[in-house]
């Protein structure tokens, strides 16, 4: 299944030529021009991440985070924006953002942030699961070098986030 | 500005009145008092002089009645020539004093005229009939007039003799007739007359008036009449009961000294008024004319442009005012500039924002757009297409990607000039920014000369030393830029009225007139490869000080660049409205 991107963006080229960008290279896309839109379509369906613009009308990409995070969801979100200050990056991080791109971001530059946090993401809900799996106490046996690095923790065994792009 | 004119025009006819009421009012009241004194001292000199001419008419007739009386005695106290067979007729004539007395007679016992020397034909007759009484000294007689007679008025005395042998009495005196009043009036100088009340008749000299004159009052004193269209001031003063002696001088006479120190005075009036009226236009204009000034001057400061400072002359006061009018306007003049710099790098700050904004938004979706582009392409190249296109696809990639980050070069340095960071001021030496900005660019200037005139002991100004070095920086690099086949840079400092005054000056080809007037406006630059941003920016941070940034510059000769920072003590009171601009940035 291809992992879904939200991107919310107040203008409409940058949500145009996301999408198009993001879709070549294997993404599932939704757009949303507002933050208020962008809440609602979190409501409605899963999506796998979330890129923000943060300077919009109406509610700002930091106020569109906080509000996602009240409402539940720990959907991994990357912030953006084309007037990026230091008191800025710092409100992001607080407020749990995976990562903040100033614009114009090179294109190569914003998809390895992209899988890196859905990388990220993965990796901490497998190690929430596997939390959870071992401390209901269910005895695993077997001895095989595989069944070892089991029980080892969750440290060693990856599979890719996202299909790989194609060097270049 | 009319308004403060009419008020300066009211203020100076206010004190050409005040000023000729002043002078008119006393000068007036003066020769009015003068002319009325005078008048009435000189009318009482008049009747004085009359008074004393009547004394004086009485006074001759008393003399020539002594005078009878000691020619009479002189006659009578010697036995009397007893003469020929005309017995008493030529008696009179034998005398030795007949020609002193002209008239003279000899009565007998019987009280009959013996012999007369002004009547001869009244010879033998009573000397009551027309001769004199003995007792009176002045009284009417007949003299005899050819061979007739009339009656004379005359002084007379007499005395008692012996002729033959028989008591006699001797009379003689002096005929007080025209040839008398003659000789009175003449060194008197008024006209003289004798009245005889009793009769109604008049003793004058021919012609005179007084013979028109019918009713003359009783009294003695003076008095003024009206003789044949004259008017005479009179005086009269009594020589016996029924006689009067009366002088008089046209009133005319007496009253022309009067009038012509009337006319004088009335001269000199006007002449005081004409005088007092003109110094008091030329005062009242010496003292509105700076007030109207002042007026204008004021009007004036509603423009800009037009800045003339008020002559600095007149009272010392006047020069006070003056003087710190001046000082005030200057004042004026240079905060209304530093604001007006103030807002105008806040508008421009304000235009970069917008500007970076602006373009910096839709310059993202092109860059991943041809980003997106590429990547297709060289995923599928393999697949098909010619090589050629494929060499064209790519330069043009490459050539939208350079020109795109030249372009967001150009966005970042306007963002930049938006947000310069508001100065963290503390007490600054501007001869150690001078030093540090020299030391940043100088090692540029390998063909031009430094030189700095560095003032020893400058007041200290409020100021962000990175901020003050980054803008005196742009106006050196800006100079070193101006001067590339080499020449001299000066930088100097001095202490100015309010603040320090940092001269930046190069020996460059100077900045043409339409070119100077645009030169603090953001993206306008005569440079290649400039962003036109480096005036703005010192500008800006000069601004942002409270300062401002002059040019003065001479085509062929070189460019002055001349920053002016208010001292510690008067910065404190400087706002900086350029920092509205970026006070909103959040809001965006």
């Amino acid at each position: 299944m291809k992992p879904k991107i939200l991107i919310v963006d107040d203008d409409p080229g940058t949500l145009a030529s996301l999408s198009r960008a993001f879709a070549l290279e294997g993404y599932e896309t939704a757009t949303a021009p507002s933050a208020a839109e962008g809440l609602a379509r979190l409501s409605e369906e899963h999506v796998d991440a979330v890129l923000s613009d943060v300077v919009m009308p109406g509610m700002t990409g930091l106020a569109f985070l906080e509000a996602l995070r009240q409402q539940g969801p720990e959907t991994p979100v990357v912030l953006m924006s084309g007037q990026a200050t230091l008191d800025m990056a710092v409100q992001a991080t607080r407020l749990g953002a995976l990562d903040f791109v100033e614009k114009p971001v090179g294109l190569d530059r914003l998809l390895l942030t992209l899988r890196n946090a859905l990388r990220l993401d993965r990796l901490e809900r497998e190690s929430r699961e596997r939390a959870r799996y071992w401390s209901e106490d269910v005895a695993l046996v077997g001895d095989s070098g595989p069944m070892k690095e089991l029980r080892r923790g969750p440290s060693t065994t990856f599979r890719p986030v996202a299909p790989r792009a194609s060097s270049r | 500005m009319a308004l403060a004119l009419s008020r300066a025009a009211t203020l100076r006819a206010r004190l050409l009145a005040a000023l000729a009421l002043v002078a008119v009012v006393p000068t007036v009241g003066l020769s009015v008092a003068l002319t009325r004194v005078i008048g009435r001292s000189y009318a009482e000199m008049t009747d004085r002089r009359l008074t004393l001419g009547a004394s004086a008419v009485r006074a001759r007739v008393e003399q020539m009645r002594a005078l009878a009386e000691a020619r009479v005695s002189a006659v009578a106290l010697r036995d009397l020539p007893v003469t020929g067979p005309d017995g008493g007729a030529a008696l009179v004539h034998s005398t030795t004093v007949v020609a002193d007395l002209p008239v003279l007679e000899v009565v007998g016992e019987d009280n009959r005229v013996i012999s007369s020397r002004h009547w001869p034909a009244g010879e033998d007759l009573p000397a009551a009939e027309g001769s004199f009484p003995p007792d009176g000294a002045i009284r009417l007689a007949k003299v005899a007039d050819g061979y007739a007679a009339r009656d004379g008025l005359m002084v007379t005395a007499s005395r008692a003799s012996r002729w033959r042998g028989t008591a006699v009495e001797v009379r003689g005196g002096f005929l007080l007739d025209e040839a008398f009043l003659a000789s009175v009036s003449t060194p008197l100088g008024m006209l003289v007359g004798l009245r005889d009340d009793v009769r109604g008749v008049w003793w004058t000299e021919p012609r005179s008036p007084f013979a028109s004159w019918s009713t003359p009052g009783l009294a003695p004193g003076n008095g003024e009449v009206d003789l044949g269209g004259v008017r005479y001031r009179w005086s009269a003063q009594s020589l016996r009961p029924g006689l009067r002696a009366i002088v008089a001088i046209p009133a005319t006479e007496a009253e022309a000294t009067g009038a012509q120190v009337a006319r004088l005075s009335l001269t000199a009036t006007g002449g005081a008024l004409a005088v007092a009226v003109a110094a008091a236009l030329w005062l009242s204009g010496w003292i509105a004319a700076p007030v109207r000034r002042l007026a204008e001057a004021l009007g004036a400061l509603g423009s800009v442009s037009e800045h003339s400072p008020m002559p600095e002359t007149g009272s010392s006061e006047l020069r006070e005012l003056a003087r710190s009018f001046n000082g005030m306007t200057a004042e004026l003049r240079a905060s209304r500039a530093r604001l007006l710099q103030a807002e105008r790098v806040a508008a421009w700050r304000e235009m970069a924002r917008r500007l970076a904004h602006e373009l910096k938004n839709p310059l993202f979706p092109i860059q991943v757009s041809i980003e997106t582009l590429r990547r297709v392409f060289d995923r599928e190249r393999p697949a098909g297409g010619s090589p050629a296109f494929a060499t064209l696809f790519q330069e043009s990639c490459d050539t939208i990607l350079e020109e795109l980050r030249l372009l967001r070069g150009i966005i970042d340095e306007f963002s930049a000039f938006a947000r310069l960071p508001r100065p963290r001021l503390e007490a600054t030496d501007v001869n150690a920014v001078v030093e540090r900005a020299i030391a940043l660019h100088g090692a540029r200037a390998d063909r031009v000369t430094i030189t700095t005139a560095l003032a020893p002991s400058l007041p200290e100004v409020l100021g962000d030393r990175d901020l003050l070095v980054h803008a005196l920086g742009n106006l050196v690099a800006n100079a070193l830029d101006a001067m590339p086949d080499g020449g001299t840079l000066r930088v100097l400092t001095a202490s100015v009225v309010g603040g320090v005054s940092v001269a930046v000056a190069d020996t460059g080809p100077g900045i043409a007139e339409e070119q100077s007037a645009r030169l603090f406006t953001p993206y306008f630059t005569t440079k290649k490869g400039g962003t036109g941003l480096g005036l703005s920016i010192a500008q800006s941070i000069v601004s942002d000080h409270g300062g401002r940034i002059d040019v003065e510059t001479a085509p062929g000769e070189g460019t002055t660049f001349r920053l002016f920072l208010p001292s510690r003590a008067a910065a404190t009171t400087v706002a900086s409205p350029s920092r509205a601009a970026g006070q909103r940035e959040g809001d965006a």
